[in-house]
């Protein structure tokens, strides 16, 4: 039967009220009430008055929800029931532990830290996807901008210079966008640009921005020179501001096909066959590679889109056959690329899915080892950009049921990632004649403050 | 829109209003931050007297013959010269204000009455040498008692305590926690008076309760000082207090209805007027409220309005400002004329509505564009009525057509052509959500079940109010019956009722699902007095995934608060008595309802929501968002419609004939200078971007080619797919929406660069140009001229043949056998690119 409700009930949420009274005696980690309490003017003034750390953001979506007890927070010592397959193995970084199927970013932990203890409240997809990449729960009519349509509009156009590097588009979604990474109420200007095609393909290529053969670039001008001597009626009909945005928009899109800025960027097989084959041949390695490219070249904010993390069923085959194998090899070759070409400090790599999957195993014969949603608790992972690396953020529960400490609800993680690329976390943007906060942080929400331990 | 799932094995959740925490809800009032604190006069400034001080023919005061009740009781004066030419305009700021017998009402400079004793008094009004006269009634003197909700919660709503970003959020502040706008009195009054073991009030020393102590900042509040403590609202909260904080008596009269003076005015640009607000109670005694009520403009850009409640027209049109006091709402209608000398022409109507539409027009002093084209005509009603384009001997033949009522004609028989069914099958279906996959799931034969049945109604044309009564007490196998899906895309009571109300009543009952609407005079009730009509539908599981719906022979919804059985309750609380005839079910009776002519919403609904898909704007707008703050733009022209469809068998083709033959429809896009800023009182056609579906037919047409749609056969239209779940990334692109909400909104027309570039360069576009069979090919193959491959390119592209200009520009270019398929395909990207063809005009 259905049911309202009209009370907060914190034990839902996996948060109780002694946890905020645990968040206030944490000051000596770097987290205070005051976190909590802050006035939203305060937070403005604070996060305009320091200069931006990061300059871009590689979001790695992996759809589906992965399980954070087999990837970033395994239990080995847990009772049998809820006990994976895999066992953790120690990484350069002292103290941590990582799933044995990532043996190659263990070596790079001290790039990166783990959130041990994420929690929201909706263990289902579409919702669940709504508060990852918005970092705000949906209500009916509104939906939100994720964070790469927040940032494009705050950015706006790359900065850096070189022929036609203003035409590289801001927020590219690789190789597509999932709903919600979309602009939400913002509408389309501030759209990612999916590339449509996987970058591990021979002959990758960006339709729209790469000419199909028969299309020359001097056709195309030609073409340009006879639509503007066609286009007569918008003459007789001035001040439509619908044209205006459309003008706008032809205008992007003719300096984005012509830019070699914009070609050499998305042109991946210019790179070495060896660290091609570092990043893994596969869709989410070549994913990766081509974000290095893209942020290089001044995207500001890179969408990796991967699924298959839906592990419902025969859990431990897929992560240990396919999804843990390519995230190894892509995610540190990710980080230790961006290091090594002195990008990894002013880039944020975060990585995060839905939500994470359920402590007990599923070995029914149905699913024959599975995990199911789970929201209450689960991991992320996030290094660069000014974040440290090599540290745990939060622990959760015995068996990874519950957070044990330091909550950390999407809206921290958000604001934590805006204010590192200098955008306030109370910033609001208008929309159909009301002003939206850019982020619930700071408000009535529920919340574990800032990750200041990290920054 | 979210729902969240709690069953972890599903693997998909239903798109439905988030109820799972109220903490975690951020409603759209979220971001409504707490105003800044009241200023210590609660009285208006006055107005200052125009610059032209013209004098008034005749004088007029507001309230006539006031009754002050009770020891408290003010009441302010509005004065309204009438000046030659009928206009008026407040003139209070200018009057003197004398009172007959200042023993019984004083009334002061700025007109404020005062009561004295009991009695009466005559309030003498000098403007110029004018005088006019009023008399006051005092009553109960003696009486300073308080009533919670009727002088004490108002005060408090005033100050924005209870607002969603402070003590009215779902978990309160610091502890503190309030009904959101003061909804529950009763909470309320325990919250204060009682709760935390009653520290927040102390009777014997009034100003030093933490209730006020808080309020005023005089120790630390979170929302900084709210009320100045020399105000007449502090005053009034220390003399409750003073008095023990009384909640009132179970007989003290209630409020039942607000008036506000002026309900419409014309003003000009830079004007003042104030408002002033009286509230009736079920005694009969009233109060001056204007300022404990609170005031929005609809359209700033025209008026603004004070917190204090005067006007400020700052443009010319027409705006709406909203009054609302203790949870009832009130219009006062302004409208500033555009300035203009020039004599306002003479406008010729097609039919009522024209009249409607240029009465209103001409009170703004805007005059509508001419009657469009012919060309501009049969482009516009094909891709409006049919979403395709005419083809070229389509055009021909109706340009040619000398029949002064070709246009009517042309109507008539493009609302009998299977291209209206298959576009306004897929308008429906957005609607009702028909969707095989995510977020519907549906599954693929329900799917096709519920789309036959919609397709079938639509081709019959079947009364609006069959196909409804048919929707909302559908039961039967999902594969079977493809009405009962209308039951598997909302699968609780309340969702099933949010979905009836948006779309059949164009009411948004989810903002009162879990709190009274902030916006409308809704109420949790109304919610789930609503859901009490579907308490009773279930569902169960068959094999393959078939689902039955049906419906029980009983069962109830309890209100999650008082626990309570709801009675199934129609909006605004007419209740339907059920259970006297037990052949007819709850729904059964609902349908009657909403369906009969005297629906105030069913009617008004469905005939905004027709004329909102042909002129891309409702009369209410967003058309499925009707509320007492969201006025209609013209109200007459509404409600004609509406009893037209009603009147007429609620037969949607009536209305499409109504509206497209009037000359409304028929006026050009373009606008002249008096119109050009307007976008609501439909003074000239709005330019429309086409949607998906017609811009990917609309691309084949042109070019002569067919779309592959996977699994259907070659040569299907865009517009007869049956779901968003077959393939298209163009569609996707373009806006198709997923149909996860009954809102008009999901279907985007918002353009992004993505659509561009796929536009401009992408292999889909390009395989087209280069087709064989295509139209080009084809006139190759006759051996047309140039001259009439340019014709027929701009004939189908336009319903036009190009101007002189267009075609001496165009033959200019030097053309040989090699390069002539090339420079006709590059003509093609260019018209295809085109605003003239991008969009409908």
């Amino acid at each position: 039967m259905l049911q309202i409700d009209t009370e907060y009930r914190p034990e839902r949420t996996g948060l109780q009220r002694r946890d905020f009274l645990r968040i206030g005696g944490l000051s000596a980690l770097g987290m205070s009430l005051g976190n909590l309490l802050h006035t939203p003017a305060q937070a403005a003034s604070a996060a305009r008055a320091s200069s931006p750390k990061a300059k871009a953001c590689i979001l790695m979506w992996m759809s589906g929800g992965p399980s954070h007890l087999d990837t970033f927070d395994l239990k080995p010592d847990a009772p049998e029931a809820y006990k994976g397959l895999f066992n953790p193995i120690r990484t350069n970084a002292p103290g941590i532990q990582i799933c044995e199927h990532m043996p190659m970013l263990a070596k790079q932990a001290d790039k990166f830290s783990i959130i041990r203890s994420m929690t929201h409240p909706s263990p289902s997809h579409e919702t669940a996807r709504h508060i990852m990449l918005t970092g705000n729960v949906s209500a009916r009519g509104v939906v939100y901008p994720s964070y790469g349509s927040v940032v494009l509009r705050e950015k706006g156009q790359s900065e850096l210079s070189g022929a036609g590097a203003g035409a590289m588009p801001p927020y590219v979604a690789v190789p597509s966008a999932p709903d919600f990474a979309g602009a939400g109420y913002m509408g389309g200007s501030y759209k990612p640009l999916s590339v449509g095609s996987d970058p591990n393909r021979s002959g990758f290529r960006v339709s729209g921005l790469t000419l199909p053969s028969r299309l020359t670039v001097g056709r195309l001008e030609k073409r340009r020179e006879l639509l503007k001597d066609v286009d007569e009626w918008q003459r007789q009909v001035e001040n439509e501001p619908q044209f205006d945005v459309l003008d706008n928009f032809y205008k992007r899109s003719y300096e984005m096909i012509t830019a070699p800025a914009v070609k050499k960027a998305f042109e991946i097989d210019k790179e070495p066959d060896e660290l091609r084959e570092r990043y893994g041949r596969n869709t989410f390695g070549q994913s990766c590679l081509l974000a290095r490219r893209l942020v290089e070249s001044g995207v500001s904010f890179v969408h990796i889109e991967r699924g298959g993390w839906d592990n419902h069923g025969k859990i431990f085959a897929a992560l240990s056959e396919n999804r843990l194998p390519e995230l190894d090899r892509g995610f540190s070759a990710l980080l230790d690329d961006l290091s090594k070409r002195g990008l990894l400090d002013s880039t944020i790599v975060v990585w995060m899915g839905e939500f994470g999957r359920t402590p007990k195993v599923d070995w029914s014969d149905q699913w024959q080892g599975g995990r199911h949603h789970y929201s209450k608790c689960f991991c992320s992972v996030i290094g660069g950009g000014g974040f440290q690396g090599g540290r745990v953020v939060g622990s959760s529960g015995e068996v990874g049921e519950a957070v044990a400490e330091r909550p950390v609800l999407p809206w921290d993680l958000g604001a934590t990632m805006l204010k590192q690329m200098g955008i306030p976390h109370d910033t609001t943007y208008p929309d159909r004649g009301r002003n939206i906060r850019v982020l619930p942080f700071g408000t009535s929400v529920v919340s574990g403050g800032m990750l200041n331990e990290l920054l | 829109m979210l729902h969240l799932n709690s069953n972890p094995h599903s693997r998909s959740g239903q798109l439905a209003f988030c109820n799972y925490l109220a903490i975690f809800l951020i409603c759209s009032v979220a971001a409504i931050e707490c105003r800044a604190a009241e200023s210590a006069a609660s009285i208006p400034a006055p107005v200052p007297p125009s610059a032209a001080l013209a004098k008034p023919v005749e004088l007029d005061v507001a309230p006539r013959q006031p009754v002050l009740t009770g020891a408290r009781a003010v009441q302010r004066l509005l004065v309204t010269g009438r000046f030659d030419g009928g206009r008026e305009r407040d003139v209070t700021g200018r009057c003197r204000f004398e009172s007959a017998n200042p023993k019984v009402a004083d009334v002061s400079a700025d007109g404020i009455v005062r009561p004295v004793a009991n009695g009466t008094a005559v309030i003498r009004v000098h403007v110029d040498d004018m005088t006019i006269e009023t008399k006051v009634t005092v009553q109960r003197i003696e009486d300073n008692s308080f009533n919670f909700a009727n002088h004490v919660l108002p005060v408090i709503s005033r100050l924005h305590c209870n607002q969603m970003g402070c003590h009215g959020s779902p978990k309160g502040k610091a502890g503190m926690r309030l009904s959101l706008f003061g909804a529950d009195p009763v909470a309320d009054h325990f919250t204060i008076t009682r709760a935390s073991l009653g520290r927040r009030i102390m009777a014997p020393l009034p100003r030093e309760s933490l209730f006020l102590l808080k309020g005023a900042a005089t120790v630390p509040h979170e929302g900084g000082p709210r009320i100045d403590r020399e105000s007449a609202s502090y005053q009034l909260l220390v003399d409750w207090i003073g008095q023990n904080a009384p909640k009132g008596d179970a007989d003290d009269p209630v409020l039942e209805r607000i008036e506000v003076f002026p309900s419409q005015r014309t003003v000009v640009t830079s004007q003042k007027q104030r408002l002033l607000v009286q509230a009736h109670y079920s005694d009969g005694t009233m109060a001056d409220v204007t300022h404990l009520a609170s005031y929005t403009s609809n359209d700033e850009m025209i008026a603004t309005v004070s917190e204090d409640g005067v006007v400020a027209a700052t443009g010319t049109g027409e705006a709406v400002v909203v009054v609302a006091y203790s949870g009832l709402m009130v219009n006062s209608r302004f409208a500033v004329p555009r300035p203009s000398t020039q004599p306002y022409p003479d406008v010729v109507a097609n039919n009522r509505v024209d009249e409607l539409v240029f009465a209103k027009l001409r009170s703004l002093n805007i005059v509508p564009s001419p009657l469009c084209s012919d060309s501009e005509f049969i482009r516009r009603v094909y891709l409006d009525v049919l979403g395709a384009l005419p083809t070229p001997d389509e055009s021909r033949r109706f340009l040619s057509d000398t029949n002064a009522n070709k246009r009517a004609k042309l109507i008539d028989e493009l609302l009998n052509r299977s291209e209206y069914v298959d576009r306004w099958t897929v308008k429906w279906c957005d609607l009702l959500r028909v969707n095989r996959s995510f977020p519907a799931n549906l599954g693929e034969q329900p799917m096709w079940a519920y789309y036959d049945w919609v397709r079938s109604h639509i081709a019959r044309n079947t009364p609006m109010d069959r196909f409804v009564s048919e929707l909302i007490t559908a039961t039967g196998s999902s594969e079977l019956a493809g009405p009962a899906n209308f039951f598997r895309v909302a699968r609780d009571a309340q969702s099933m009722a949010e979905q009836t109300s948006a779309l059949f009543l164009g009411v948004r009952l989810d903002c009162a699902r879990c709190h009274n609407h902030p916006f409308e005079q809704l109420t949790w009730d109304d919610n789930l007095g609503m859901a009490a009509f579907f308490s009773r539908v279930k569902h169960k599981r068959g094999v393959g995934g078939i689902e039955t719906v049906y419906e029980r022979r009983s069962g109830t919804i309890r209100h999650p608060k008082t626990g309570a059985v709801m009675p199934p309750q129609v909006l605004r609380g007419e209740y339907v008595a059920s259970g006297g005839d037990a052949s007819v079910g709850p729904r059964a009776q609902l349908a009657k309802w909403i369906t009969s002519p005297d629906n105030p919403w069913f009617a008004r609904n469905m005939s905004n929501r027709v004329w909102f898909w042909l002129f891309g704007r409702g009369i209410v707008h967003e058309p499925d968002d009707f509320r007492s703050t969201n006025p209609p733009s013209n109200p007459q022209l509404l409600d004609y419609i509406a009893k037209q469809f009603a009147d007429n068998g609620f037969d949607t083709k009536y209305l499409f004939r109504l509206i497209l033959n009037s000359r409304t429809y028929q006026l050009s896009a373009r606008p002249n200078e008096t119109n050009a800023k307007d976008h609501v009182h439909f003074s000239h056609y709005p330019i429309k971007r086409l949607d998906a579906e017609q811009t990917l037919d609309v691309i084949n047409q042109l070019v002569g080619t067919t779309e592959r749609f996977g699994g259907l056969p070659v040569g299907m239209r865009a517009s007869q797919l049956p779901d968003p779940a077959v393939r298209s990334s163009f569609l996707d692109l373009f806006g198709r929406p997923k149909r996860s909400t009954t809102c008009e909104c999901e279907r985007s027309a918002e353009m992004h660069v993505g659509q561009m570039l796929h536009l401009i360069s992408s292999d889909h576009m390009e395989s087209k140009l280069a087709a064989r069979g295509s139209r080009l090919d084809r006139l190759i193959a006759e051996k047309k001229t140039d001259e009439q491959i340019i014709d027929e390119f701009y004939l189908a592209a336009f319903s036009r043949t190009p101007t002189a200009k267009e075609k001496q520009m165009l033959l200019a270019r030097p053309l040989d056998a090699k390069n002539r398929r090339a420079f006709f395909e590059d003509l093609l990207w260019a018209l295809m690119n085109t605003k003239e063809f991008s969009f409908n005009h």
